[in-house]
């Protein structure tokens, strides 16, 4: 309730920040998607299953789902984010792969619009398909050099470029930030 | 009201009022930057969920431990469910999150109930669990639940104070513009007010000018008329009077002498009344005929030699110059053609040469010499006669004004008002220099092009 509260108080704000990021999304430049990414085969995971993803894509590699381990995360090509974020101080390094390039290597549907992102505690955060192809989105694997574990935020975080784009300074980007992520449902 | 009064009332008062109005909209324009500044700043409004979550991994690592008490069997992940409370213990430890507890003074005890926590970590990696371990951990979760609760209640009354305050201030810092545009309407009105007032008042000054311009012209105007009856009546008084003397005087004879006079003496007196009433109508036809003359004149301006027009006047005119030498020469080698209207020039020159003929003894030449003068061509008729006092010649072009000296040669004081409204309309003039008992010169100049 407290939260529905904060949300109508903010509404007007909220307008003021739209108004003023759309000059700041006009600005926005899309990096270029890494083509190759589509080529890597998809073999079955052979160590422990760190994440899933189903639903509107075109590459399985187990009945409907596509199951990835640490080593087939790592055959990704390499990105890096340095942000602050919401719940830490300072500026963090992390380490991982674009979603945009995984996305890419299922081969998503073009009905595709949303994605479910659930987490180990089966949190569960809708998010704008859009949102991985307008910034360069991260499943993190490592912040400051240290992989993300269980009992931390780990093995896998959702990271905004957030310090680069003013737009994503705001607390409805920052509830996409899901941590301890486990399955992906694209529909 | 004082100067001083007016001074402040007019100039001072509205620039301290421009100057308030300034302040005010910068003013305004600070705090609405400042509002705009705070709506981008987003609250850590999290701690309420962090909590939650943080409570809800207790209760299901407690659930758990219930399952495994229960039934010994039962598929449950202990570890599992024990690492999930860690992460969220870890994520209260974080900065913020670290932060917020310190303020609401509850750091202490989470790192207190953190260590206590992590004892229990070999107890869970050993696996199955003895009644006394099962006890010990639901007694640890217990206590763990019992601060969650008060932190949640923090949290939440943190949060709400927050909202709270942040309402707080936005209403008084709108409430404050508010007050601030309506001292800048005020301002503004109070300006427009003074700009108004300040509009009216040039324009009634303005008017007031207008008007004053309008009645000089008026009693200009009326000067004139005054002068011009006054003219007239000199005039008439003068012109009249002999003709009438003379009808006058022969009719009394008439009367006094009746059938004594012969019929010769009869005759003699009639022709004399004849002559002066001929001298009246003559007086009449000519007051009469020089409005007629410049009511109907109908210009027609073309390039003229000024030789050949001037030569022709002479000519037209030479009854009245037939018994006197007329010298009449032209500067040599120059262009003497000027713009006007031959039967005006005539005119004007007939009424000079009449003039020169009438106030000059019949033995003196009158001399017509043309040349030319910078833009303008010019005549010059020159006579050696009684001239023209020097009192007299700024009135000379006047209507009905009559030389003293003349008085005694009749006239109506129109030839030369009509010589110089003639000119005039031609875009030219006539000049008059004079000496008593030496002569006049007339001149009349017209220019040599259009323009």
């Amino acid at each position: 309730m407290s939260k529905m509260e904060h949300f109508g108080f903010q509404s007007f704000s909220l307008i003021v920040a739209m108004l003023l990021c759309c000059a700041a999304q006009a600005l926005e430049n899309f990096s270029p998607v890494a083509a190759d990414a589509a080529l890597i085969s998809l073999d079955r995971p052979q160590g422990k299953v760190l994440l899933r993803v189903d639903g509107l894509i075109t590459k399985t590699n187990t009945k409907g789902q596509a199951q990835f381990d640490w080593t087939m995360i790592q055959a990704l090509p390499a990105a890096t984010i340095n942000t602050s974020t919401a719940v830490t101080d300072g500026i963090k390094r992390f380490d991982g792969v674009l979603l945009r390039d995984l996305f890419d290597l299922l081969g998503i549907s073009d009905q595709a619009q949303q994605v479910e992102a659930t987490a180990l505690n089966d949190y569960l955060v809708e998010i704008p398909l859009a949102d991985f192809y307008k910034y360069d989105v991260l499943l993190a694997t490592h912040m400051d050099g240290v992989p993300l574990q269980p009992t931390d935020k780990g093995p896998l975080w959702i990271i905004y470029p957030r310090d680069k784009y003013r737009k994503l300074q705001d607390i409805r980007y920052d509830y996409r930030w899901v941590w301890q992520l486990k399955h992906l449902h694209i529909r | 009201m004082t100067r001083t009064k007016k001074l402040f009332i007019r100039y001072i008062l509205p620039l301290i009022t421009i100057i308030l109005l300034l302040v005010l909209l910068g003013v305004a324009l600070f705090r609405l930057s400042v509002i705009q500044r705070e709506m981008h700043y987003n609250s850590n409004a999290n701690m309420v969920w962090v909590v939650y979550y943080t409570h809800l991994e207790s209760l299901r690592l407690t659930d758990a431990l219930q399952k495994q008490a229960l039934d010994p069997e039962a598929e449950v992940d202990l570890l599992f469910r024990y690492q999930m409370l860690l992460s969220r213990l870890n994520l209260l430890h974080d900065g913020p999150q670290a932060r917020f507890l310190d303020e609401v003074g509850l750091l202490d005890e989470l790192k207190t109930q953190a260590v206590t926590l992590h004892q229990v970590e070999y107890v869970l990696t050993a696996g199955s669990l003895n009644t006394a371990q099962l006890e010990h951990l639901q007694h640890i979760l217990n206590e763990f639940s019992t601060f969650m609760l008060k932190a949640s209640g923090r949290a939440m009354t943190a949060q709400w104070e927050e909202l709270g305050a942040g309402v707080d201030m936005n209403r008084n810092a709108v409430l404050t513009i508010l007050f601030i545009m309506v001292g800048i309407l005020l301002c503004s009105l109070f300006v427009s007010w003074q700009l108004l007032v300040a509009l009216k008042r040039s324009r009634e000054n303005e008017r007031v000018k207008q008007q004053q311009l309008e009645l000089q012209k008026q009693l200009e105007h009326e000067r004139k008329t005054s002068e011009l009856y006054r003219s007239f009546g000199a005039m008439v008084s003068h012109q009249f009077r002999t003709p009438l003397a003379i009808i006058d005087a022969s009719m009394q004879r008439l009367i006094r002498a009746g059938e004594r006079m012969t019929s010769a003496q009869v005759i003699d007196r009639a022709v004399k009344v004849k002559a002066a009433t001929d001298r009246l109508t003559y007086l009449i036809e000519r007051i009469l005929k020089a409005d007629r003359l410049l009511e109907q004149v109908d210009i027609q301006l073309q390039q003229y030699s000024l030789v050949d027009v001037v030569k022709k006047a002479v000519a037209e005119h030479s009854f009245l110059t037939n018994k006197r030498q007329v010298d009449f020469s032209v500067e040599s080698n120059t262009n003497l053609h000027a713009i006007c209207d031959p039967i005006l020039v005539s005119e004007i020159v007939g009424n000079l040469l009449s003039n020169a003929d009438k106030y000059s003894p019949a033995d003196k030449t009158i001399s017509v010499y043309i040349y030319k003068h910078q833009q303008s061509v010019c005549c010059q008729i020159k006579d050696q006669g009684k001239g023209i006092a020097q009192s007299d010649l700024k009135h000379i072009f006047q209507r009905y004004f009559r030389a003293d000296t003349v008085a005694d040669v009749t006239g109506t004081g129109i030839g030369l008002y009509v010589v110089a409204e003639l000119a005039e309309l031609q875009g030219g003039q006539v000049t008059v220099s004079s000496e008593e008992h030496t002569g006049s010169i007339f001149t009349l100049c017209l220019p040599s092009a259009f323009n």
